[in-house]
């Protein structure tokens, strides 16, 4: 028995590479609550006039247009989180789950604060939201060097640049968005990001260019979605906030707990706290890993593109001695890997 | 063998809760319904108690085993004391707490009132002496986070109780200076200030309920919380049935509270009423909690060397995790196995968490340990005046006679004018104690502060030495700049743990999170003609210069008393210095070295600021002999310098003003090349400063160290009447030692 804490992505996890993914584990005893899942969220789908996951899912090609646009790639994401989860083998604990940015909505659901279907119908009207307008944008950056350490007062610094670009005016906003383990992403208008990219050092890491725009991803967790966040308190005000089985971490370090997590708190929070502030992954692995220390963190699907920033928190935090990216790498080629990833078969047998 | 009461403990849960599984029926409430009538206690309050309560059990047995592994260092728990989570719950994370050591489901409570907090792991950092711990970086295991408004505490011995009566003053006091909300903290808040029934007995306690009540009882708002945390019994002594309650229940300026720590239904209610009291009410309150202590006073600690086997049952059988998690199966809020399930998890988690924080770094070096002792990076210190309000407003205030345009005047004078500029310039600094409003002080150095700048900001305080510097640490955690007076140097020593184990310690157990910025003045040494007798001419001041992180100044003169004491005020408010300046009473009033008001001097431009370690250089620089000394004895020191000069012999004097740290660079630069170094230090022999040159000297500088002569006060407290003269280094005796060295280095 392991115990364990479930991570869910958020936007952006889902890339070509994942074509497919929901029909990824047949053989397991388990996939019949896979398919299941895949059909009750086909089913919401078609309801609301969307095209079915399993249509989107299971096309021949991947089109970056259909698949990350809001009103398909969250409930995508949110359903592949939701159905590599339901594939755990019950001789794990899960002593925690947590998300990053939209990946709380799926947290929502692994806990059981809201079930598959409320929870669903919440990351698909979110993350489909534009009101027919344009809620800006998302630009990410590093904070950290080649071996994933922090440099000293990066972090600072990107937010003192963000408040200067912002002080020039309404249309120049710009600021924190995601906390984002070596990253921060910054949600901004278009002009304010504009600013952005343009005064930021280019900076290579991993092959990457930085700073890079996000595409298809709205302003999320800034006062510039404030719209959405107020067609979610008024569309999803019927949604039914029941407790976790399993604490729950959010986007500010808050564990919401059994027996004593008031529905309107939850409500409140989820449809507009972290709608309109930032949001601080890294603060929420860490609480997980200082008050719960997991043996492992599962990556839930899809694809792993978060693993990069798990690994930075776990860095940032000397974990199990872990404390630069070549030590990350050792840790992961052992046998018993901190950081369990379900794109990977063979990581994902450990818990499956 | 002995038994293992740690497991006894621990089965007495699992049984009395499996026990009582079959009387559990579900009562369905929402999170926000109350569980009892008439208190704020609901369903979602009281599972969350059971948890703090449980995890703080657990850090108490995660101690102990890893104890057992040479893993962690501290086994003093909160066992029997969980009931504390109490106030964690049902104060606000925002009122300063000084909290004592059995303080786990306090903090545990309060950390859930702050998104983020990590109390498990941080804890358990603390109990495996890692560098890592966030609050004492691993130097003791404490109570503490800056974010939670917890200073840390190291007190056994309840000496936090007087910086927490001082705290709770500044509170409300800060209000009527206008600097309320400067620091964040909500304007109805209330100290928080727990301690066990064994502690009130300590002097520091008593003290400290004595001002409470003496401010309180002249209607000076108070709002302080103190929490006696009754176990009845300290370490292997009983507290007297009753002492506590007939001590506390009707003692003047202090309202009595009781309440069951070791229930919720019992104590809930209570606890908070006595915290909605205090913060309605705004005075002192004594919250008496019941509380037992269980697994004896520390791991250490066998309880049945001193205690019958049926006293520790039962005591065990009042285990208050028992009783909570009865009461919430009794209430049908959780059924045994939905308690136990809690318990299990919370058992994981703590020994997880134990294992990974034994694997955390620990101290591997001396800087390592010091470096919240580190004195500040001396040029950084701004040399902006502590003097700096604008010269219309100073003319003003002068009305049209600034200070520098009057004639010379004596050194009290000066310091008087000094801490009038000081006030003006900025309304944080203030200033009290013994007789120091009206009167002017002993002699008068803080004459018309108190008609200039009012009651708020000049004040007299109680008798009470140890009552002042709790004040002084309470003000400058308030941020305030805390100036406070202590009448006489002896005076110091009967409180001298407020700076001692309290103001200096704190920067390095809370890794400089929290610092107690003041400059103590403090009228002291001897020679005073006329008015003798020990207690007014202490010379003596070896108590605090072992003190680490402490700076300890002097002057001789007027001008350098000024120029210092900007410069001390800047050093506490910009790096929370604790510095005491020692003002030497006997040059107070001096007016004549060796002619008519030649030791009078003008008052020091605003802007003009000594230097850190600045030190004075008088006489010929190729002289043979150089003396070292400060205070009475630089002014002894140029008296026979003249004398000497008469006879045409030469001499070289450095003047030490700052006499801890003291400046060893300047030091053995002017003793290079000279054949002897006199120290002249009115201290006694044995502890005073000269012995620590000596050895600079000797460590420095092996064979080529010049010939030292120490002229030093002799191993005696002063005496009444003429006597001290015996005692004292005369101008005399300075002469004849400067006579001797230029012999030696003749013959």
């Amino acid at each position: 028995m392991a115990r364990i804490a479930l991570i869910a992505p958020g936007r952006g996890s889902y890339t070509a590479r994942e074509l497919g993914y929901l029909n990824r584990f047949q053989g397991h005893p388990r996939f019949h609550l896979r398919k299941r899942m895949v059909e009750q969220a086909d089913d919401h789908r078609r309801s609301i006039g969307r095209p079915a996951l399993s249509e989107l899912d299971g096309s021949a090609k991947f089109q970056a247009s259909k698949h990350t646009a809001g009103e398909h790639a969250s409930a995508l994401i949110f359903t592949c989180s939701a159905a590599d989860a339901a594939l755990i083998s019950p001789q794990h604990k899960i002593v925690a789950v947590l998300g990053n940015s939209m990946g709380w909505y799926s947290a929502l659901q692994l806990s059981g604060i809201l079930s598959f279907d409320q929870a669903l119908r919440l990351a698909d009207g979110m993350g489909g939201y534009h009101g027919g307008k344009n809620l800006g944008g998302q630009a990410i950056y590093p904070l950290v060097d080649s071996q994933w350490r922090e440099r000293n007062g990066e972090s600072e610094r990107l937010l003192e640049l963000a408040q200067e670009i912002r002080s020039q005016g309404r249309d120049h906003w710009v600021g924190l968005s995601i906390r984002l383990g070596g990253y921060l992403v910054f949600a901004g208008t278009p002009l304010g990001l504009d600013q952005l990219m343009k005064r930021l050092d280019k900076r290579r890491l991993g092959g990457q260019e930085y700073p890079l725009l996000l595409p298809g991803h709205a302003a999320f967790h800034s006062p510039l979605v404030e719209e959405a966040s107020e067609w979610g308190r008024s569309h999803l005000s019927d949604l039914d906030w029941r407790q976790p089985n399993v604490p729950a971490i959010d986007g500010r370090g808050r564990v919401w707990r059994r027996f004593q997590s008031h529905p309107q708190e939850l409500f409140e929070y989820t449809l507009r706290d972290q709608v309109v502030a930032p949001f601080d992954f890294s603060l929420s692995l860490r609480v997980t890993l200082r008050e719960f220390s997991p043996d492992h963190l599962v990556l839930l699907g899809p694809g792993e593109s978060l693993g990069g920033a798990i690994a930075q928190a776990l860095i940032a935090e000397g974990w199990r001695g872990i404390r630069s990216k070549s030590r990350f790498k050792e840790e992961q080629a052992g046998a018993n890997p901190i950081l369990v990833s379900m794109n990977r078969p063979d990581q994902a047998s450990k818990v499956i | 063998m002995a038994v293992n009461r740690t497991e006894i403990v621990d089965q007495n849960f699992r049984t009395r809760v499996a026990e009582a599984a079959s009387g559990f029926q579900r009562v369905h409430r929402k999170t926000d319904d109350p569980i009892l009538p008439g208190c704020g206690l609901t369903q979602a309050r009281a599972v969350e108690l059971l948890e703090c309560q449980i995890a703080s059990r657990w850090l108490d047995y995660v101690a102990r085993e890893l104890k057992a592994e040479n893993k962690s260092f501290y086994t003093i728990g909160s066992a029997g004391h969980e009931g504390n989570a109490m106030l964690g719950q049902l104060t606000r994370w925002s009122d300063p707490a000084f909290l004592h050591y059995r303080s786990g489901g306090f903090v545990l409570a309060r950390a859930r009132q702050v998104a983020g907090q990590t109390p498990i792991f941080d804890t358990c950092l603390g109990l495996a002496a890692s560098k890592e711990d966030p609050i004492a970086g691993g130097r003791h295991k404490v109570w503490g986070s800056s974010q939670l408004s917890i200073p840390p505490q190291t007190s056994t011995i309840a000496s936090h109780l007087p910086k927490s009566v001082g705290y709770a003053f500044f509170l409300e006091r800060r209000l009527h200076l206008g600097v309320a909300g400067a620091d964040g903290i909500p304007e109805d808040s209330i100290v928080v200030c727990s301690f066990g029934d064994a502690s009130v007995n300590h002097s520091t306690a008593q003290g400290a309920f004595n001002s409470a009540a003496w401010a309180s009882f002249q209607r000076l708002p108070l709002p302080i919380l103190f929490v006696c945390e009754d176990n009845g019994i300290g370490i292997s002594v009983d507290t007297p049935v009753g002492w506590v309650e007939r001590s506390f229940r009707a003692r003047p300026g202090i309202v009595y509270f009781q309440a069951d720590g070791l229930s919720l239904k019992q104590g809930y209610a209570q606890v908070e009423q006595a915290v909605d009291f205090c913060r309605r009410k705004r005075c002192p309150v004594f919250l008496h909690l019941r509380t037992v202590r269980l697994l004896g006073h520390a791991g250490t600690d066998v309880e049945q060397t001193y205690m019958p086997r049926h006293r520790i049952e039962a005591r065990e059988a009042m285990d208050p995790l028992i009783r909570t998690a009865l009461e919430l199966i009794d209430e049908g809020v959780l059924s045994s196995e939905e308690v136990m399930e809690i318990y299990e998890g919370i058992a994981e988690q703590v020994r997880a968490a134990g294992q990974e924080a034994a694997s955390r770094p620990r101290h591997e070096s001396a800087d390592s340990v010091m470096s919240p002792l580190e004195l500040p990076d001396l040029s950084a210190v701004p040399r902006r005046s502590a003097v700096d309000c604008s010269p219309e407003e100073r003319l003003r205030f002068w009305s049209g006679k600034l200070p520098e345009t009057q004639r010379p005047r004596h050194m009290a004078q000066l310091i008087c004018w000094g801490l009038q500029d000081l006030m003006l310039s900025d309304e944080k600094r203030i200033v009290f104690g013994e007789d120091v409003a009206r009167k002017g002080g002993v002699y008068r150095v803080t004459a018309d502060l108190y008609e200039r700048f009012g009651v708020g900001r000049v004040f007299n305080t109680l008798l009470d030495e140890q009552t002042i510097l709790g004040l002084a640490i309470g003000a400058g955690q308030m941020g305030l700049t805390p100036i406070p007076e202590i009448q006489y140097l002896a005076y110091v020593y009967n409180a001298v743990d407020q700076l001692r184990g309290e103001a200096c310690s704190l920067q390095f157990f809370s890794e400089r999170q929290f610092r107690n910025p003041m400059v103590v003045r403090v009228a002291g040494l001897a020679y005073q003609k006329g008015f003798g007798g020990h207690f007014h001419n202490d010379n003596s001041f070896a108590s605090l210069r072992e003190i680490p992180g402490i700076v300890i100044v002097t002057a001789s003169n007027g001008a350098d008393a000024v120029r210092l004491m900007r410069t001390c005020v800047r050093l506490a408010e910009t790096e929370g210095t604790v510095v005491v300046f020692i003002e030497p009473i006997a040059l107070y009033m001096a007016k004549h070295l060796v002619a008519k008001g030649d030791w009078e001097c003008a008052y020091p431009a605003p802007h003009e600021m000594m230097d850190f370690a600045e030190v004075g250089v008088h006489g010929d620089p190729k002289a043979d002999v150089l003396l070292i000394t400060y205070g009475n004895g630089y002014f002894l020191s140029r008296q026979a310098c003249w004398d000497l000069l008469q006879e045409g012999i030469a001499t070289r004097i450095l003047e030490l003003r700052f006499l801890t740290p003291l400046n060893r660079d300047a030091i053995l630069q002017e003793a290079r090349g000279r054949s002897a170094v006199v120290i002249v230090d009115e201290s006694r022999k044995t502890g005073s400063i000269s012995e620590e040159i000596a050895a600079l000297l000797v460590e420095s500088m092996g064979a080529r160290t010049p010939r030292i002569e120490r002229i030093c006060g002799h191993d005696t407290y002063i005496p009444l009447g003429t006597a001290w003269q015996h005692v004292l280094p005369s101008r005399r005796d300075i002469y004849d030692a400067v006579k001797r060295c230029q012999e030696a280095a003749r013959g």
